[in-house]
């Protein structure tokens, strides 16, 4: 299992790697980051100095390896934009990001397992049918509608929302979050049901589950401890992915509703070309997405043992 | 095997989603705030107290004046610091702020300032002329601070070789007493006094600085201002209350101002109508939501229109054949239909068809040879360039990325085929977009803008036309006009002592930049304010649009009634 980890996490470095050096190559094609820093108006005196402040006058080469030699020092560099480390930029709009994600996660878990346990319970009824098609429907609807549309429909003209932010208090900031944890998670709602719906119909018709309804045992709980359990298996590599994607934010969704998280910040470094802040927060989601995977490799070799010695 | 529901099922389900989603649509269709929801309590007279509650939809940078150049940072800072002098609200003439009084020496050269007695920073640092001078180079240190503002200074007596790190200090600032300032400049410049409005020059106190070092003060800022920093949670909301230790005791009016931070234009205008915001401007509304908004007759009187000063055009590169001769560049001009496109925009800007826009000095709305639509002399224009049939081939217009410049970028594509220019339109990220056209030879054709850094001709003028501002890289006359008559003119205009005199040079500038068209002039933006009906702002700066020194709140708040209009 130790190597098994080890592996993965040297693959995982590995693609880091490749993910900065490849994002750094591409921002070198974006523009003059001294613009983004001074702004149009500034004179050429200005311009050098802050050439020679950020060390933009050097080679590629030299800039190249000067930003790799802090980031393995952990170092993501400095913003052009708000002349801070990207670091701290980052570090402080991680936990709103988080937020965000473990609440949107958790709907989506608990909501898509919930609904595909019942339509596969309730195979071949009225109930089946309409779990399936309000999922094919949500699938196909992106996130920057029905963020929308909840924008429009729940806060603005019902009310019952605020209209985007982040809100004071804590408390306030998880009310601030539920609609665009909604708006994210409803695609994936959608995806978990269909996915626990199939494997369970699939393992509801196994022997061994025919042997507990020939013990007498309760639907009910043939469905939740024998059948669930076993449909997890799939769901918590998805979970594992879905977790490493949210790492970075919603983009999109952050957007929509003011959600001042990683997401939010990665979308107005790229229109500023911040190039410390784009890199820092492509290699930190690259480093989430990494650990989604790993974990949920290691989950699921906890889970089946033939992933392990394979 | 496994098994899917049956497809009349599916077909049920879908049936019944969608009849929900056109239920909420149907719901939806009922403005819930056809008029404000509360209106003031009746007061005529200003008072004391309450919180204003605006937003943006950027975030925000810094605090620290020495840098801070991009609308927001300037609007907040503006509140944390005062300058020597401000614009006066009502005339748009200097007017001392922190100076008690200025004079201009007998050389023309010479600014003595006196400051007001027992000034003090918010955290009850005093500030007095020395104070003042450390700040002052500070920003004009190159290795303390990247300032994007020096360049409004260089003609201090030893600002350069002090910005070079040749001179301990700037020979050309001496503070013979606590309170008084002496600024020697190189050469006469009527402009100078413009510069010490601006944030840049504003005092910060530099031992606080030391101690906290550049990038805390950008966050954690001690002015001199009417307000002072309450908290800023990044990325989300910057709060700032009464500074209870300001020059001016009768301002500010308000307790606190709260400006939410990145909050997208449609979120703006749903909060503002909701009466969560207390102030929306024209960056804050969609075409769809100024529509809405001008259609529901409560809301009307609360809408209120001014010029902008600003103009927008299309920069043409000397430079460039074919736009090289200067019967092509005019035929370009008259070819576009400034009407339609203003209309295009509901009216929220005007045909401009000079280099001045209105509220400038200098403003001559009859400017001989003013570009308007004409597209039978636009084809005359091309025919004495030898294009009868218009020009050959397809031009490059460079735009910035954003559905206002695409609009525009398409109008122009259909006004300008019609006369036979064919262009392309080609968009580039703002920064992709500076470095390409303040390039030399790079560009010849941008769709661009100035808006004013303070109320003066010489500030569109020389920095769009001089020809020392046309350089190899970053140029700031972007359509690289050069023109010895010209740059003569504008550099005895810049040290004209008469106003008059002055301004009729300008003018007369103008009217050589209008006659050989390095630009296409197109309009003038209006900038339109929506305030709650509690909201009164008084007057505020002609030039930093979002001052709320002067903004009070008439409190307690009631629900509105239509009577409540003004």
């Amino acid at each position: 299992m130790t190597s098994f980890i080890l592996r993965r996490v040297l693959a995982a470095l590995a693609i880091i790697w490749a993910v900065s050096t490849l994002t750094f190559v591409v921002t070198l094609k974006l523009g003059d980051p001294v613009a983004t820093i001074l702004g149009p108006r500034a004179n050429a005196r200005d311009r050098e100095n802050v050439r020679r402040y950020y060390g933009l006058d050097q080679p590629t080469y030299v800039q190249y390896a000067r930003y790799m030699g802090r980031l393995v020092k952990g170092d993501l560099g400095v913003s052009y934009r708000y002349r801070r480390p990207v670091s701290q930029l980052i570090g402080e709009r991680f936990p709103r990001t988080m937020l965000l994600a473990v609440m949107s996660i958790s709907f989506e878990v608990i909501v898509g397992v919930a609904l595909g346990a019942l339509a596969a319970a309730r195979k071949g009824t009225r109930t089946d049918s309409a779990i399936m098609a309000g999922a094919f429907v949500t699938m196909s609807l992106p996130t920057f509608i029905t963020g929308k549309v909840f924008l429009l429909v729940l806060a603005y003209y019902l009310g019952l929302f605020p209209i985007g932010g982040y809100g004071v208090t804590w408390l306030d900031h998880i009310y601030h979050a539920i609609l665009p944890a909604l708006a994210i998670s409803l695609l994936s709602t959608a995806a978990y049901a269909r996915l626990a719906r199939n494997e369970l119909v699939e393992i509801l018709q196994a022997e061994y589950i025919r042997t507990a309804r020939a013990k007498g045992l309760s639907e009910g709980v043939i469905v939740l401890k024998h059948a669930l359990r076993n449909a997890l298996l799939p769901i918590v590599t998805s979970l594992g992915l879905s977790f490493g994607a949210l790492f970075t934010g919603a983009i999109v969704t952050e957007s929509i509703f003011a959600w001042p998280g990683v997401g939010r910040l990665a979308f107005d470094s790229v229109s500023g070309l911040d190039v410390p802040v784009i890199v820092g927060c492509v290699i930190f989601g690259s480093f989430g997405i990494q650990l989604g995977n790993l974990l949920s490799d290691v989950a699921y070799a906890f889970l089946d043992p033939r992933i392990r010695h394979g | 095997m496994r098994s899917t529901p049956r497809p009349e099922r599916a077909l049920e389900g879908i049936a019944l989603a969608a009849l929900a989603a056109l239920a909420s649509l149907v719901a939806a269709c009922r403005d819930p705030y056809p008029t404000p929801r509360f209106s003031g309590a009746g007061s005529t007279a200003e008072r004391r107290g309450g919180v204003l509650r605006v937003a943006f939809d950027t975030d925000l940078r810094t605090l620290d004046p020495a840098q801070a150049y991009d609308e927001l940072s300037t609007a907040i800072v503006r509140h944390l610091n005062d300058t020597l002098l401000d614009y006066d609200p009502q005339t748009g003439e200097l007017v001392p702020m922190l100076a008690e009084r200025f004079e201009l020496g007998a050389d023309h050269k010479t600014y003595t300032f006196v400051l007001r007695p027992n000034l003090v920073f918010s955290d009850g640092t005093p500030l007095d002329s020395r104070a003042f001078v450390r700040s002052f180079e500070r920003m004009l240190d190159p290795q303390k601070v990247p300032c994007p503002g020096t360049s409004f200074y260089h003609l201090i007596e030893g600002a350069e070789a002090f910005g070079e790190h040749r001179a301990p200090h700037v020979t050309g600032i001496t503070t013979p007493d606590a309170r008084t300032i002496v600024f020697r400049l190189t050469q006469a410049d009527q402009t100078f006094l413009n510069a010490m409005a601006m944030p840049f020059s504003a005092p910060v106190p530099v031992d606080y600085v030391a101690r906290v070092g550049n990038d805390e003060f950008a966050r954690n800022p001690i002015g001199v201002g009417p307000f002072m920093l309450e908290r800023w949670e990044a990325g989300s909301r910057v709060v700032l209350r009464r500074n209870p230790r300001y020059w001016n005791s009768s301002r500010p009016l308000l307790d606190g101002v709260v400006y939410e931070l990145s909050l997208a234009r449609h979120l703006q205008f749903m909060r503002f109508q909701r009466a969560d915001l207390d102030h929306a401007n024209d960056y804050a509304l969609t075409t769809a939501d100024y529509l809405s908004l001008t259609s529901q007759p409560a809301w009307r009187p609360f809408i209120e229109r001014k010029p902008d000063i600003a103009m927008y055009g299309v920069a043409i590169n000397c430079e460039l054949p074919p736009f090289d001769n200067v019967h092509v560049r005019r035929a370009l001009s008259f070819a576009i239909d400034r009407d339609a496109i203003a209309r295009s925009r509901n009216y929220r800007i005007r045909p401009l068809g000079g280099l001045y826009p209105p509220g400038l000095p200098g403003y001559d709305p009859n400017v001989p040879g003013a570009h308007e639509y004409n597209p039978d002399r636009a084809r005359a224009e091309l025919r004495e360039a030898g294009y009868r049939d218009g020009l050959p081939g397809e031009h490059d217009l460079w735009l910035t990325e954003g559905p206002a410049a695409a609009v525009y970028g398409q109008l122009l594509q259909a006004d300008l085929s019609r006369v036979g220019i064919r262009i392309r339109l080609k968009f580039a990220s703002f920064p992709v977009f500076l470095e390409m056209t303040q390039r030399r030879r790079a560009v010849a054709l941008s769709y661009s803008g100035w808006n004013m850094d303070f109320p003066d001709p010489s500030n569109f003028i020389d920095t769009l036309f001089h020809s020392r501002n046309a350089t190899e890289e970053h140029a700031q006359n972007q359509s690289f006009y050069r023109n010895p008559t010209l740059d003569a003119l504008l550099d005895r205009a810049r040290i004209e002592p008469d106003r008059a005199r002055r301004i009729a040079m300008y003018q007369e500038a103008e009217r050589i930049v209008v006659r050989d068209a390095p630009w296409a002039f197109m309009f003038t933006p209006q900038r339109i304010e929506i305030e709650q009906p509690y909201v009164h702002r008084g007057a505020y700066s002609p030039v930093y649009v979002h001052d709320q020194r002067n903004t009070w709140l008439d409190l307690p708040l009631r629900p509105f009634v239509q009577e409540a209009r003004r």
